[in-house]
Parts: structure tokens; sequence; C-alpha cells
């Protein structure tokens, strides 16, 4: 039995735009830039700041601490060295989903970091190393290329298997019915290609104003006719109209990453292979109430809605990844992963992004203990499989070093 | 008019107070350096100096492409810090393997044996050739056209990229940039100079109107002062006339004074950083310990003590006994003493606007300090000869 963590992360600071400070500090702190981070780096400040933000219930400087924590390493490889070592226990043949995220959009300053291109270029250079067990995605915004030309751009890194899925972060300042995924849509069902998006109320978000992403409330989309359009218009006519939704991204990003948006795109692609990541999060699960649904914008429970999506589509999937960290959310939803749906629920942590909650092996392992070793074993090994299994790639099939540099003569497929 | 004897007094004042507002910067240029040494702040000005060379938004960014590679890589002391200083042949070596690399890709074909083997496309052709296809294949840019151009001066008549001439020229174009640096990186740090001026004036307690009194009631004490700002004023001189800069005759100023530090004041900072990498911040408080032992040395009426205010203002005052026969100096420093140890609204705010003024002061930079004390030495010495302590006395 073969493990694969399906939801992984490797991309460093220096992959996040230059004012990513804005999320968690006020503009006049960018100046001190570097005596902050050299402040935050301290294992008493970081224990301190935990301290505060958990008791203000606020996850923007918990999630820049996420960051610098496993980010701040130098180079994705030491990221996903610091990943593998954590699981020599439960094999070196444990593969990794590493999904890449394009942040290239998520702020309207100028900066310069590393962009998806030198992001995905960094990436491959791991993955030479380490071609049998780290499986990247690719990160795709609608900003950054559109139609023909996207699909073009991630078909080139599928058909020569340096990439093996699409990750999608809506958050970042899409929604995920924007027509220039169409195409990427067509084709991504057609070759069986998976796609994974983040799907909880919390995660990382645009930086900029709501104007530069929702000036108004009827968004393009690949599906006009869908009738689920007028419920989303809605919704987003009510995060407009808020004025404490409407003032921070942390709120109206949740119009962007709320289930419902997917519905358009599997009406109109039925059997796209998609993964709703982390089942709605812990908070829902758990019927924790978060501040749009206390305010009324957004009332819906997005655990509910994942799971009412899987009912409907054969084809989407969800995984358990940051969600495993709380073992009540687990327990909770057993009976979930044990009925029907349960063989469309993927293993996966969100490393590095857990790691404020606990060491990645003692997350696997107390989620082992709490799902049994043969649920956990569908989950992590067969389950993966066949989600990762699509036209270009076998999961059964074992990759070898590029050791030679003339072409040998490819099967017949 | 007013006679030059009568101005004597209050350019000695000003003169004592430059020679110490440039002394005090260096400890300030000190603390600045030895702060940016602990949050690694050269490497990462470094970093984004490189990234700006080589951000390229039509392409990559080949700045972090560089960072990737083996050569610069491994230059970094640990997975939290980037390399301090790249020599120029370094980041050209760096440079042109990450610019060919763009000419090979690696693709995964399956096999017969049942697997998928890995083949680097491309990679067996020679560098020159992958160099070419690599800049070939990027987008149109202004940095792809610089780096044609580099490579196009260095072409042989059969079209063949010389790469050592290459690399040179590659190298050159990092050292213009980084001595570019040099004067960028102390525009950078300027809000950080003001900071630790203020924090060096108020833990120091340096009152400048406090002290610009004493100056002026003390004849002594300013007297000392002329005489070692004279002296300083001259081995400066000397030096900046040996050595052709400022910031080069400040060092060697410094080094007389017993304080080896040579960060903030130099040229090609990021060379010397590298140059004291190991023991810079020891050395960096040897070097401000013997700033503060010079100061100590001229006996002036600064530091934290409960004699003194802002102290005084809430310990029970001690009375000052003048020994018999003191000079009416001495009993207008007692006066002002008195005053100022009183706590009064109008005493506090002066101490607050001298310590301003010091701070301010402090943030400027000690070869700003030292050129100012050049130039009023030199008019001192241009006018009438001042009197000393012994001729004031006999008279």
């Amino acid at each position: 039995m073969r493990i694969t963590n399906i939801h992984s992360h490797v991309f460093t600071g220096a992959c996040a735009p230059d004012h990513f400070f804005r999320m968690v500090l006020p503009t006049w702190a960018d100046r001190w830039a570097d005596e902050i981070k050299y402040f935050l780096e301290k294992p008493w400040m970081r224990g301190l700041i935990k301290r505060l933000a958990g008791r203000r219930g606020d996850g923007l400087l918990l999630r820049y601490l996420q960051f610098l924590e496993a980010g701040t390493q130098n180079t994705q490889e030491q990221v996903f060295g610091a990943m593998r070592q954590a699981y020599s226990l439960l094999g070196p043949d444990t593969r990794f989903v590493a999904l890449t995220l394009n942040m290239d959009h998520m702020d309207v300053l100028p900066s310069r970091h590393a962009r998806i291109e030198d992001q995905l270029r960094e990436v491959e250079r791991v993955r030479a190393h380490y071609p049998d067990s780290f499986l990247p995605f690719v990160g795709v915004d609608p900003r950054h290329l559109q139609g023909e030309a996207l699909v073009r751009w991630v078909r080139e890194k599928v058909e020569r298997r340096a990439f093996f899925g699409i990750k999608l972060y809506p958050s970042l300042g899409f929604f995920p019915f924007d027509p220039a995924l169409d195409a990427l849509y067509a084709w991504a069902q057609e070759e069986q290609v998976p796609i994974m998006t983040h799907c909880t109320r919390y995660g990382t978000h645009f930086t900029g104003g709501i104007q530069h992403v929702l000036p108004h409330a009827d968004p393009p989309t690949l599906n006009p006719s869908s009738p689920v359009m007028p419920a989303i218009r809605d919704r987003v006519a009510r995060y407009l109209a808020h004025p404490k939704a409407r003032a921070d991204a942390k709120y109206w990003g949740n119009a962007l990453l709320h289930p419902q948006n997917y519905e358009p795109v599997l009406e109109k692609y039925p059997h796209l292979k998609l993964c709703l990541a982390h089942f709605g999060g812990d908070d829902q699960i758990l019927g924790e109430a978060h501040k749009v649904q206390q305010w009324g914008i957004d009332p819906d429970n997005w655990h509910q809605e994942v799971v009412g999506l899987m009912q409907v589509w054969p084809n989407v999937w969800t995984d358990i990844s940051y969600t495993l960290y709380k073992a009540e959310a687990l327990r909770r939803i057993l009976p979930l992963l044990a009925g029907p749906l349960g063989d469309r629920v993927l293993f996966g942590t969100d490393y590095y992004m857990t790691l404020r909650e606990a060491p990645e092996a003692d997350l696997v392992s107390r989620c082992r203990g709490i799902l049994g070793p043969d649920l956990f074993a569908r989950m992590a090994s067969e389950h993966t499989d066949h989600y990762l299994r699509s036209r270009h790639f076998d999961p059964a099939v074992r990759f070898i070093t590029a050791r030679t540099v003339t072409p040998p003569t490819p099967a017949s497929t | 008019m007013i006679s030059a004897a009568l101005l004597t007094p209050y350019l000695d004042t000003i003169i004592a107070l430059v020679l110490l507002y440039a002394l005090l910067s260096i400890l300030v240029s000190i603390l600045l350096e030895a702060w940016n040494k602990r949050i690694k702040l050269r490497g990462v000005f470094l970093q984004k100096v490189v990234y700006r060379m080589l951000d390229d938004p039509l392409n990559h960014n080949y700045g972090h492409l560089i960072y990737q590679h083996p050569i610069i890589n491994a230059m970094r002391r640990d997975g939290n810090s980037y390399p301090h200083y790249i020599p120029a042949e370094g980041f050209a070596n760096a440079l042109i393997d990450v610019l060919a690399e763009q000419a090979v890709t690696l693709r995964y074909e399956a096999r017969e044996d049942g697997t998928y083997a890995g083949v680097r496309m491309g990679a067996e052709d020679p560098l020159q050739v992958r160099l070419n296809k690599g800049v070939d294949g990027m987008a149109e840019s202004e940095l792809k056209q610089l780096f044609r151009n580099f490579m196009d001066r260095h072409r042989s008549a059969a079209g063949v990229v010389d790469v050592d001439g290459l690399k040179l020229e590659l190298g050159r174009w990092f050292d213009g940039n980084m001595e570019r640096a040099g004067g960028e990186y102390k525009n950078d740090q300027k809000h950080k100079l003001v900071f630790l001026g203020f924090l060096v004036a108020v833990g120091m307690n340096v009152d400048s109107l406090h002290l610009t009194r004493m100056f002026l009631l003390d004849t002594d004490l300013r007297d000392r002062m002329v005489a070692e700002a004279d002296a300083v004023a001259e081995r400066y001189t000397a030096e900046r006339e040996a050595l052709g800069t400022d910031s080069m005759a400040t060092l060697a100023l410094m080094r007389s004074m017993g304080v080896r530090h040579d960060g903030v004041v130099t040229d090609s900072l990021l060379r010397i950083a590298a140059q004291r990498l190991d023991t810079a911040e020891r050395r960096a408080l040897a070097d401000a310990e013997a700033v503060v032992e010079h100061v100590r040395s001229w006996q002036l009426p600064l530091g934290w003590n409960t004699a003194d205010a802002p102290l005084s203002w809430f310990c029970d005052p001690r009375p000052v006994q003048l020994p018999e026969g003191a000079r009416p100096s001495q009993r207008a420093v007692l006066r002002h003493l008195q005053e100022r140890n009183t706590p009064k609204a109008w005493s506090i705010l002066q101490w607050l606007i001298g310590i301003f003024i010091t701070g301010w002061s402090l943030s400027q930079g000690a070869p700003f300090w030292f050129e100012a004390l050049v130039k009023l030495i030199n008019i001192r010495r241009s006018g009438v000869k001042p009197q000393t302590t012994d001729e004031r006395q006999h008279r």
C-alpha cells in the first residue's frame, strides 16, 4: 500500500507578494518589515502572538506565522525535505501532492516576488530530484491566462508529467465560474485531470479592496443560464451592501469561496474531477458560526453544501486536509466516511499550514488512530490513486530519475 | 560691529557640540550596523537588489532563480538567511546556467518496462548552444534585449558566444549595480538612523540645550573640548587628504580613536560586510564601548544620575556647595543646574527639546559632523587668536 498525501504546500515566502504583510499589519509597518520578521521568528514572540491572536479569534496573524514557520525557508526543496522527514515512520514510499499557488494577482501593488512561472520552475527542480514522490499541481488564476492560452500552458506541463492536476484558490480574487476558465474545465474533464480547490471560510485572500474584485453584483459567468446564478448574485449583493463585510477580504472573500459557486461549472461539466478541499472546514463541521453567518449575509453551512454537491455530482471529491487537526471534527464525519460518499474523501494534511496546530507526524498518527488503519489506508491510497488517475498519469506506474539525454522509444499507448 | 573675541565663546561652544555629535554619530552607526547584522539585513538587501536587477515580468524573476542555483545557495549560512555577499564571478556563472537551463525541458515518458522515465530534452547541447536557445526562447522584453546585447558583444564571426568574455561582462554589470546599491542602502537606513539617534540621545541623556549652556558657562570644559576638536579636525583633514574620501577619512579617524568599526560609512558596503562576517557582532560591541569610553573621558555633563535632570525631578535634591573663592562662571553653572534640576514645566520642556535636537543631529551621520567640524575649526583659526584660560584669569 502506497500512501499519498493529497494536499500539501511547499511554496516559500518568496512566492508571496512583497506587500503580503498588509494582510496582517498596517501600511506603516512595511518599512519595519525586516525587524518585524526578525522578532516574529523568535519562538517566544510566536507563542505570544498565537495567544493574542487566539484570544481575538483572529487567524490573520497566525496565517503569517504559518508562512514564517515553514515558508521562510529559502527553497521549496527545503520545505519538501522537512515534510518528507515527518513521514519517515510511515515509509519512505509516501507520495505528496504539492499544490502551487498563483499569488501574482492577489495584490494591486507592484511586487518583485517569485511569480508563478518561477515558483513552477523551482517546483520542477524538486520534482526532478524526487520524481516518484513529489507530484505537484499547477496553480491557476484566470487573470494570468485565459481560455485556450491557459489550456496550452497547463496541458504542456501535464502532458510531460511535470504536473498532475490543477489548483484553484478563488479567494485570491476570482470566481470559479469565471469564463476565462471555461476552456480549461472542458479540457480537464476530457482528460480527467484532477482539480483541487480551496473551500473553507478561512484562508489566504486578496489583499486589496473589494472594488478590484467585486465592482458589482453581477460577475461574468461561463454558464449564464445556470439556475443558481441568481442566488449567487444575491449573495454577492449582500456582501457589497454590508459595510463590515465589504471592508475586509477575510469576510467578502467568502463570496468567492462559497461551494455553490461550483454549481454553474458542474452543470456545464458534470464529469469534472473536482475536489472541494477541507470538507467545508472544521468550524462548519462543528457548527460554529462564522461572522458572515451571524450577520445573515451568508447563512449556509459549507460542510453540508459540500456534502450536497457530492451527492448530486458523481465526480466531486473532498479531502480532510487541515480539518483533521480537530479530532472532534474528524469524529463527527466518521459516519460519512464509512458511507457511500466516503469513497470520494481523500487523505491530505495541508502541510505546512497545519504546523501551527501540531507537528505533521503527530497529525497523521492521530488521524490514523481515529479513522482506523483500514479506512485510513483506503483514503490515503485507493481513493487518492483513483483521484489522481488521468489520461496522462497512472498512479500505479513508477517514475525513474532522469538519467538519459537521448529520448527512449515511447511505449505504445 | 561685533568683535571676533566676543563671538569666540559661541563659536567654541558650537565646535564642542559638533565634536560630541560627530563621536556619538559613530556610536549610532555602530549600533545600526550591529542591528542590521543581527536581523541579517545585508543579505535581505542584497537579495532585493539582485531581484530588481533580474526581474522580468514577461519571463522570470531570474533573481529568484539564481538564488536557487547551487553556487549561490551554498553561500547561505542557514535555511533562513541570504548570502551577505555574492562574488561577481559566482553571479555570472549562476546567471548563465539559469539562462541556459531554459533550453532544457524535463519530461517523463512511459516505457515498455512499466515505468515513467525522465528525459532531459536539450541537455546534450553544449553550453553556448543552450544559452542561445534559452535567451532566444524568452518572450520579448528589455531584459532579453540586454542579455542579447551582452551576448552579441562576445559573439564570434561564426556566431559562437565566448562564455568567458560574457562572464566578465556580466560580472562588471553586477559590480556596477552593487556600487550603486551602497548609496541606496544608506538612504534605506535613514529612518533607522533617526530612531537610533533618539535612542542614544535618551539612553545617554544627551541634552543639547543643557550642554550648550554648560559649554558657554564652563570655560575649562569648553577649552578642553575645543583643544580636542582641534586635534581631531587636524587628524581628519590629514586622513582625508591621504585617502581621498570623507568616508574613508572618518574610518581612519575612528581607528585612531580605538574604534575598528568600518561599516556604514564605507562606499562598498556589501563587500566589507563579507570580510567581517564572523566576528562582526563582537566587534560592534567593543567598538561601541570604545566610543562611550572616549566620550566619558571628556567628563561631560551627560548620562543618568539621581542628582541630574530628569532623575533629579523624582529624587530629593542634594544641595551643591561651591568651594571658597568660586569664580563667577562657577556660580552661574550652579544657578543653571539648580534651575534645571527643579521639576518645572519649563525645565521639562527644555529637556525634551534638548533631547530632540540631539536625536535629530545624531541621525545626520558621522561624515556630516566631521566635515562641519573641520569647517568650524578653519573659521576659528582664520579669526582672532582666542584667549586661553590663563589669559582670561589674568585679566
